[in-house]
């Protein structure tokens, strides 16, 4: 008997049995579709995650404090020391909120939060470059540009491309304050101009649409400016180690904390969401696959009694034990298969109505993409062969081994 | 070659607690090509445990069963399971057809084993088989759409489905009325010219006009040949 002849065979039995091959093959592809959603589900929010902190500054960012008397010089070399550290900055290097006076010399009023860069630490580049070590009054924008908190809100709202930006300038504006009354008073104003060099993509970076790189030591000339007149003196103010990889701050942490330091993390992932999807995705997997496997035994026992006559006929016929094994085999195979295709149909279904949805959602969401991983597909295939065979084989076992064909064929 | 079945001191005990029940006991038969057996006996003289193992469905306690020659006792599971493919055919008095499927799928069951039979020649063969037996209007009928009698017809039809020399039947006109009591053992007996040997378990006396040879059983004994 050759397997084109099981496969017919299989086919007429099918038809036999519709109710239950439809009840089988929908239970196999719902459980499947809840098993590749779970996949697609947590690699798409593990790699927004991973891109999270891959890109972002703020999350390889380490506060490290030192009570010890040190000079601030000795203790960012000391850092600077350890493997893995890009770069070592006062806090106070990391970023600053700043007014902006005009772009391309177009006035314009709104804020933009500037962020410490060099050559070394740098978003990604889509156009242009990165700011070279000691290179002054240059900076990196996001493609998609906008300013923060606009007061004309209906022309300057809209977002400028970036890359038109390249080799412009932007103009900020910043002031010093009297610091001896009891509120602080503008006593002067400062105007700095920054041509752009390069533009990053806000959304891979995870970044706002108003968040601009200039150099670090910008940023400290910026805030020593404002605050000069502040009689405000701390020796014990943390220093940021800034890492050169996501991948290694655990080590970096580790070997701060050999020396004595202290150390925080500037900003925490909040994984314990994606944890709960994972948990939640995991365990409704399994579920459905423990409920598929049982209503398909189920299914097939309660079927059983119809079936047995069946078999028993067959045997009657002349089919030995092997023929009768691959007709029940090819059956759950043919069960299987059709219960892949509906479980791909309606994870497709699925994903492009989800993808719909949040192309129309909030920035935030938009940033998700959906990571298909085919090895999901594959293992699902697996597992509803798995599911199908050992449930059909485990509810057939005795009709086919062990009964007689007299047995099996007196009601 | 000449087709048959020889039973040589055959013995087929049930046991019921301590007590041995003799379902056949001591049985000698010879089945000739050609003939038309009919098997009588009032329930429970062993005619159904008799047809099951010349069918190769049951296997003796003690004696011996040859087939056209062959010693059954010496094969093995699948062996036996060929030769009721190749040499038997089955007509059970519940006609047994599946009830989903059609009138020419249920005859194409036992094709499928068969690999003399072309996957391209199946629907054919049945379809003329169908047809031979009257049955051409039915072809894509399903049981419950057929009478007792035309669902015998196909029981009839299937058991013929790989051109076996022996047909046994067991209680084939059980469930059917005058008429189509008749027009079964008219059939049978048409095959029995055509070379085929039929064996038939039943109490109807009607057979007798159709019997080569009737066997009369009492307690797992024959006690008459006529």
């Amino acid at each position: 008997m050759k397997i084109l002849d099981y496969y017919l065979m299989s086919i007429n039995n099918i038809k036999g049995n519709k109710k239950a091959f439809f009840r089988n093959s929908v239970l196999i592809g719902i459980s499947l579709s809840i098993l590749i959603l779970s996949s697609i589900t947590t690699d798409s929010i593990n790699n927004v995650l991973e891109k999270n902190i891959k890109n972002n500054l703020s999350y390889r960012s380490i506060y490290v404090s030192n009570y010890e008397e040190i000079d601030q010089k000795t203790f960012i070399k000391n850092i600077e020391e350890i493997e893995h550290v890009a770069k070592a900055i006062p806090q106070e290097a990391y970023s600053t909120n700043i007014d902006i006076d005009s772009i391309d010399g177009e006035k314009l009023s709104g804020a933009l939060s500037l962020i410490g860069s060099n050559n070394d630490i740098s978003p990604q580049i889509i156009a242009g470059r990165k700011i070279e070590e000691n290179e002054k009054n240059v900076c990196i924008v996001p493609k998609k540009f906008q300013l923060q908190n606009l007061e004309d809100s209906t022309k300057d709202n809209e977002i400028i491309d970036g890359e038109e930006l390249l080799n412009k300038e932007i103009e900020i504006v910043y002031y010093n304050y009297d610091y001896s009354n009891e509120y602080p008073q503008k006593i002067n104003t400062i105007k700095e101009k920054f041509r752009v060099v390069g533009v990053y993509d806000q959304e891979i970076n995870m970044g706002e649409y108003y968040e601009c790189y200039i150099n670090f030591e910008d940023i400290l000339e910026i805030k020593n400016e404002i605050t000069k007149n502040s009689n405000y003196i701390s020796k014990f103010d943390p220093i940021l180690a800034i890492v050169d990889n996501s991948e290694n701050l655990e080590t970096v942490m580790n070997s701060l904390k050999e020396l004595g330091y202290n150390v925080l993390l500037r900003s925490i992932p909040n994984t314990k969401l994606i944890d709960i999807i994972e948990s939640v995705c995991t365990v409704l997997s399994i579920c459905t696959i423990i409920i598929a496997l049982s209503s398909i035994i189920i299914n097939v026992i309660k079927t059983a009694e119809e079936r047995k006559y069946e078999l028993g006929l067959l045997k009657a016929f002349g089919y030995n034990k092997r023929n009768l094994w691959y007709s029940v085999i090819m059956e759950s195979v043919i069960t299987a298969i059709i219960g892949f295709i509906l479980s791909c149909i309606f994870v497709f279904l699925v994903v492009v109505i989800l993808y719909l949805v949040l192309q129309n959602a909030n920035s935030e969401l938009r940033k998700i993409e959906f990571i298909i991983e085919y090895n999901a597909f594959l293992y699902s295939l697996f597992m509803s062969l798995i599911i199908s065979i050992f449930g059909s084989v485990f509810a057939s076992y005795n009709i086919v081994n062990k009964a007689t064909v007299i047995k099996n064929i007196k009601k | 070659m000449s087709y048959e079945m020889i039973l040589n001191k055959a013995n087929k005990i049930f046991k019921n607690g301590d007590k041995k029940i003799y379902a056949l006991n001591n049985v000698s038969i010879t089945i000739k090509n050609g003939l038309f057996y009919a098997i009588m006996g009032h329930s429970g003289a062993g005619k159904s445990t008799l047809i099951q193992i010349l069918g190769l469905l049951d296997s003796l306690s003690s004696g011996e069963l040859y087939i056209n020659g062959k010693n059954i006792q010496d094969l093995s599971e699948n062996e036996k399971s060929y030769i009721r493919m190749e040499q038997i055919g089955f007509i059970f008095q519940s006609f047994y057809l599946n009830p989903k499927l059609k009138a020419i799928e249920n005859v194409m069951l036992p094709m499928y084993i068969n690999s003399k039979i072309k996957n391209s020649d199946r629907n054919f063969k049945a379809m003329e088989l169908l047809k031979k037996f009257g049955l051409e209007k039915r072809i894509n009928h399903y049981p419950r759409e057929l009478s007792g009698g035309e669902q015998q017809r196909v029981a009839i039809v299937r058991a013929l489905a790989n051109d076996p020399n022996f047909i046994l039947a067991d209680e084939p006109t059980g469930n059917l009325d005058e008429e189509n009591e008749e027009i079964v053992f008219n059939e049978l007996k048409k095959l029995t010219k055509e070379g085929k040997t039929v064996i038939v378990v039943t109490h109807n006396d009607i057979v007798k006009k159709y019997a080569d040879k009737i066997l009369y059983m009492d307690n797992g004994v024959i006690k008459e040949e006529l």
